[in-house]
């Protein structure tokens, strides 16, 4: 162990932390994993979907600009509004956050690095190859054609033959890896990788704001991708979970499609709230007011947001009551909305405000996102519904929610931190001329749309006749589209100018208080020579010397140990300082993994489903790799961090990230599971053409040995992480074969269980059994893998009684697994009885 | 979860409830017009399915209550100005947030058209 | 003091009596922006309700588009006053704003207008029991297909024209052959999905004799745009019921069938 000497001149700390972060050149670039590279990949990436999903709204507001228009035929219409949504809301929204988030959280925590740098990495590889399958299929003239929110069965197999809805189920599902994946880096990075004494009530807002959004993520993308795959194994095996003369239901495909779809809408508008809450005070020039209300409502807004689903589902034919709680919290989401608006005005007002570019788009983003909202009230409110659903009037006010609350606080959020990307600020601006032409072509394009709808114009239709009275409005919405492209077009040449010719200001051109401009600008690979105490809100503003002792190696961590990346790791509400957290380095790992998951989509895609088996084996294979190199073969006790503290490293500080990394993933597969049980009640409750035929006779033998096998795989899980065994590798051992043996026997059950499925291709009863069937065996399946690997660990001497996370995450997987096994027992008995005449 | 993580955990507490009150009310609703209890009449006019939604309703205010009175028994007795204060405060206003929300759906119950 | 003066102002419109609150909602509309741009007239324009369910919910837009533009004034003036005229409100205590601006504010114009729309989406699903004839819509891409049965048991059909009697509200029993659509006239009624495998009710009634445009409102495929309709509104019932009597009879595909469960 080489000593760990702070360094003390900036120049030496600089190159000795710059040798272990730094991102090789050339092709080395491919094993990047660093967030700040990661994070500006997802920006710029997403910007170019923009461009994309730009363009298509080009093309259908230039069809739409007259009557009887013939520039696109309906069927390139249908493809080009189906993408122009799916662009916008998967490939464009959501991975900008993922790479605004990426960018700036660990900077804001005064971290080095998110907790799962290759994980940011791989899930940046799947957004990207994912959004490649929908963009060469639309190329190809195969883009999916039925809308961005795919409704059955005119998305099934009789209705949409070809492979155009395949396209979007298996892109989407492969692009939804990275939300997920990011979902769980940022609420483990949030709670464990901040500066020492950032508790819970000093983080910057928008590190809060991220928190309440991944857990969003977590929770909402699991229904979307359980209704994906579900209407995926319908299309290609013919099982009918959607298919009402198979007792199916076309309705599930809604529930489990706007399950996720509400949230979705929050999901992108806080973290853009959170970018409003960071900038604003800064331009206000004073703190925020109402930061604990700010938080609570966030926190109620995404609890409200899980509530509303049903309300894109008015029109539907829903019980009144029903549809009035839906109505209800609805509109209640307009209160903590308005806390925050109003929290954001009271600061101005307290502060002594600056019309600064990127305020200028805050303003812009306040008139169109209340609009947006008042707009969203009357939407909830169920008879006024019934009149504009699917209508040019919901166009219109999503449009202005999306815009108004995501695109003008990112653009404002462009010009805010472009100066931290490129270390320049602009000579000329074309800012103000650039955002006076997106807003004004915004409004009118989209203010008048309301009126289009209100006179009746239903969405997604081609074509119209002039006798509607719709004529000059759509000319007038063709007219400010244009405008707003070509403010869009300057905005780029503006951005381009300034990171080209820009000057170079300093640190902290904006007097912000967060400590992500306490790094240089652009920011080096380690963000920070040294680490910092934090015990305010707004650390700049209370220590302007902060910056530069930092770069002197005066916080913690001044100097590299063992050539190996480190950062600090906290107690989750206290932020007392916990253990040193050591990362990855640059690896093609994550690529690879990737690259594999890719095969096993392409081939799902192409039917191939051998291959798609082979590309599974790899990918749970390649992603196992990543364990190689990491953890210690001897205990090595507490280090020195600096200022005469020591603390352990994370495998041996009984609470390290990983372990809470598998506890929220298990959240997400909960949400999954639950889904797919909600899904299979809701077709025996409620679905045409129930009882089934045939009912699955259970053989007690078969499901009493899978529980056995369930139960039993759990306890010696857990009997291996003991304190009296955990020290013993001979009885590790023996209680880890134990848990692979149980493992095998439960899933030789399941799979006889399986055989015993009546006729899954003609009843959704046999169908859903088998579904969920495949979902625990798949569990218990990668259990016996993890059993396996703990014992590898085990044996190559990874792990003791303080370094014990390896079992900790297997025990963990091996009791949720049980879990879900006995409530899908549980499940398909009842199935059984309800289903019975 | 150590105690000191209480706090931050009962921040989700409160709506979890809600969430949870909401959901079994839909469900409930659903199920119940399923298998028409609509039609089954409990003491005088009351419809067995409205009083399995009422009964809902008070079992998840319920636990509401008792859950606001808990955070402000930890407020109480948390040190003012310390990040864990913070927590309880704000699970405090949260649980005080989620009463409100259940109270404003609440406000659909007494509608006669529960299955149609 | 902002926040709390302009609620209670706005707490008093929302709590004035329905014809005030409309009157004073029509003068606002004039004023506004879009108005120049709008004649609300239009063969599928929902602000020219022609019976009593699209006249209701009308006149709920157009009193929440009043509301609305208050609201959104507000927020504007407020803007406005912090970077022109900061001094007017430096002195109001953050409590203030979270509490009267984010809290009061809404709630008092939420819960008079949540009370309102629950009152009226009651009304309007009552009044879908009580039609006094039955006409089964079945959607298929791409037509609708209404079927009438007699007294006397025959049932004929007539395809994308619905015939029924002035006044006399209709109810219809929607569903779907296919893929989901919804079916929409603007000017009577809000709109209704037709679902395969399920049955859902409509009630339509139009004011005086004419004839209303309707369409498919869900997107169901490339010929989504075509699938639309007339609704006849006939000036008595014995007109109606001869042209009902002249119509071919319906074939089985034509028939509302579930399966099973309603």
């Amino acid at each position: 162990m080489s000593e760990a000497v702070p360094i003390q001149d900036p120049i030496r700390l600089h190159k000795a932390l710059d040798a272990v972060w730094r991102t090789p050149p050339g092709v080395g670039r491919l094993s990047a994993v660093n967030h700040t590279i990661v994070g500006r990949r997802f920006i710029v990436t997403a910007f170019v979907f923009f461009g994309i999903g730009g363009l298509l709204a080009m093309l259908i507001r230039a069809q739409l600009a007259t009557p009887r228009g013939v520039f696109l035929g309906p069927e390139i219409y249908n493809q080009v509004f189906t993408m122009h949504g799916t662009v916008m809301m998967f490939l464009f929204a959501i991975p900008l956050i993922e790479g605004v988030t990426f960018y700036l959280l660990p900077k804001m925590l005064g971290a080095r690095d998110m907790a799962f740098p290759r994980l940011s990495a791989y899930g940046y590889w799947c957004y990207l190859f994912g959004g490649a399958i929908l963009i060469v299929g639309m190329v190809l003239g195969v883009a999916p054609n039925a809308g961005w929110f795919m409704y059955t069965p005119l998305t099934s197999r009789p209705f949409t033959p070809g492979i155009n809805s395949d396209l979007w189920l298996i892109g989407v599902t492969f692009v939804e890896i990275s939300a997920l994946s990011a979902a769980v880096e940022i609420i483990v990075s949030v709670l464990k990788l901040r500066a020492p004494g950032m508790s819970l009530d000093k983080m910057p807002l928008f590190a809060w704001y991220m928190l309440v959004t991944a857990f969003m993520m977590l929770f909402g993308f699991p229904p979307l991708i359980v209704g994906s795959v579900l209407l995926e194994v319908e299309r290609a095996f013919g099982l009918p979970f959607f298919d009402p003369n198979r007792g199916g239901d076309p309705i599930l495909w809604q529930h489990l499609f706007w399950l996720f779809g509400h949230p979705e809408v929050y999901i992108i508008f806080l973290p853009a709230a959170g970018v409003v809450s960071t900038i604003l005070p800064v331009f206000a020039r004073r703190e925020i007011i109402g930061y604990l209300a700010i938080v609570v409502s966030i926190v109620a807004l995404a609890f409200l947001s899980f509530g509303l689903w049903v309300h894109h589902m008015f029109t539907v034919g829903i019980p009144h009551l029903a549809l009035a709680f839906f109505s209800a919290a609805s509109t209640a989401v307009a209160i903590p909305t308005a806390v925050q608006i109003f929290a954001w005005i009271g600061t101005l007002f307290a502060g002594r405000p600056q019309l600064r570019l990127p305020m200028l788009y805050i303003l812009g983003f306040f008139f169109i996102f209340v609009t947006g909202g008042l707009t969203g009230v009357m939407v909830a409110i169920v008879p006024f519904n019934w009149q504009v659903h699917d209508t040019h009037f919901v166009v219109a006010h999503l449009h202005y929610v999306l815009v108004g609350g995501f695109v003008f606080p990112m653009l404002a959020a462009t010009h805010y931190w472009l100066p931290h990307f490129t270390g320049r600020v602009p000579r000329v601006s074309l800012g103000v001329a650039a955002f006076w032409l997106i807003f004004v072509g915004f409004n009118l394009t989209f203010l008048i749309m309301h009126a289009t709808g209100l006179l009746g114009m239903t969405r997604r239709i081609y074509t119209y006749d002039p006798a509607n009275g719709w004529e000059w409005l759509n000319l007038v919405s063709s007219i400010g589209s244009f405008v707003m492209a070509i403010g869009l077009a300057l905005f780029t040449v503006d951005v381009a100018l300034q990171i080209r010719f820009g000057r170079r200001p300093g640190r902290n051109p904006w007097r912000a208080g967060t400590l992500e401009w306490a790094t240089g600008t652009p920011p080096p690979s380690y963000n920070f020579a040294s680490i910092p105490v934090v015990d305010t809100r707004s650390p700049l503003k209370q220590s302007t010397g902060l910056a530069v002792a930092l770069a002197q190696g005066r916080g913690y961590l001044g100097f590299v140990r063992d050539g190996r990346l480190e950062t600090l790791g906290v107690e989750v509400t206290s932020g007392q300082v916990e253990q040193v957290v050591r990362l990855p380095g640059p690896t093609y790992l994550p690529l690879v993994s990737a690259v594999a998951t890719a095969v096993f989509f392409l081939a799902v895609l192409f039917q191939v489903y051998v291959v798609a088996v082979i590309g599974f084996v790899a990918t749970i294979g390649t992603l196992l790799l990543w364990t190689r190199g990491h953890g210690d073969h001897a205990d090595r006790g507490a280090m020195p961090i600096g200022h005469g503290k020591y603390v352990p490293s994370h495998g041996e500080s009984g609470s390290s990230p990983s372990q809470w990394a598998m506890w929220i993933a298990l959240f997400g597969d909960a949400t999954a599971f639950g889904s797919l049980a909600f899904g299979s009640l809701y077709l025996a409750i409620v679905a045409p053409n129930w009882p089934p035929p045939q009912l699955a006779q259970w053989n007690l033998l078969l499901s009493g040995s899978a529980a056995a096998g369930l139960v039993l795989a759990a306890i010696a899980a857990g009997r291996s992480v003991s304190p009296t065994v955990l020290p013993h590798a001979a009885k590790r051992k023996r209680w880890l074969f134990v848990t692979a043996g149980a493992h095998s026997m439960a899933l030789a059950a399941l799979v006889g269980m399986a055989f015993g499925v009546p006729a899954p291709t003609e009843h959704a009863y046999g169908a859903a059994a088998l579904v969920v069937l495949c979902y625990v065996a798949l569990h218990v399946a990668l259990g016996a893998v993890f059993a396996l690997y703990g014992l590898w660990r085990s044996r190559r001497g990874f792990v003791s009684l303080v370094r014990s996370s390896d079992l900790m995450i297997g025990r963990a997987w091996h009791a949720f697994t049980a879990a879900i096994g006995v409530v899908t027992l549980l499940l398909l008995h009842a199935m059984s009885w309800t289903a019975s005449p | 979860m150590t105690s000191k993580q209480q706090g931050f955990l009962f921040m989700a507490l409160g709506f979890g409830i809600w969430i949870a009150g909401f959901s079994l009310l839909y469900a409930v609703q659903a199920t119940g017009c399923e298998f028409a209890w609509q039609q089954v009449r409990l003491l005088g006019s009351i419809s067995s399915l409205h009083a399995a939604l009422y009964g809902l309703f008070a079992a998840h205010m319920a636990g509401l209550l008792w859950l606001l009175a808990h955070c402000r028994r930890k407020l109480a007795t948390t040190e003012n100005g310390t990040s864990d204060a913070f927590l309880w405060r704000a699970s405090a206003c949260l649980t005080l947030a989620a009463i409100a929300a259940l109270v404003w759906i609440g406000m659909a119950l007494p509608l006669p058209s529960v299955c149609r | 003091m902002k926040g709390s003066v302009g609620s209670k102002r706005l707490g008093a419109t929302w709590g004035t009596t329905w014809k005030r609150a409309k009157r004073f909602a029509r003068a606002f509309a004039a004023c506004a922006l879009l108005t120049p741009l709008i004649a609300c007239a239009g063969p599928l324009s929902t602000l020219e309700p022609a019976g009593p369910a699209a006249r209701s919910i009308a006149a709920l837009w157009w009193v929440m588009l009043a509301g609305a533009t208050l609201l959104l004034g507000l927020v504007i003036c407020l803007l406005a006053l912090a970077f022109l005229r900061p001094a007017v409100a430096r002195g109001v205590p953050p409590a203030l704003w979270i509490v009267g601006g984010g809290l009061a504010l809404p709630a008092l114009v939420l819960t008079p207008l949540m009370v309102y729309a629950l009152a009226s989406g009651e009304n309007l699903f009552q009044a879908r029991a009580e039609g006094r004839t039955e006409v089964d819509v079945l959607a298929r891409q791409w037509e609708w297909v209404f079927t009438y049965r007699s007294a006397d048991g025959t049932v004929r059909r007539s395809n994308n024209v619905l015939h029924l009697t002035a006044g006399q509200p209709v109810l219809l029993r929607i569903t779907s052959a296919d893929v989901i659509h919804s079916f929409w006239v603007p000017r009577l009624a809000g709109k209704i999905d037709a679902t395969p495998g399920h049955v859902t009710m409509l009630r339509l009634n139009a004011d005086v004799p004419g004839r209303y445009r309707g369409v498919c409102a869900e997107f169901c495929g490339i010929a989504h745009r075509d699938m639309q309709m007339t609704v006849e509104a006939h000036g008595s019932e014995d007109e109606t019921g001869r042209v009902i009597d002249g119509l071919p009879p319906a074939m089985p595909e034509d028939l509302v069938d579930a399966g099973g469960r309603p």
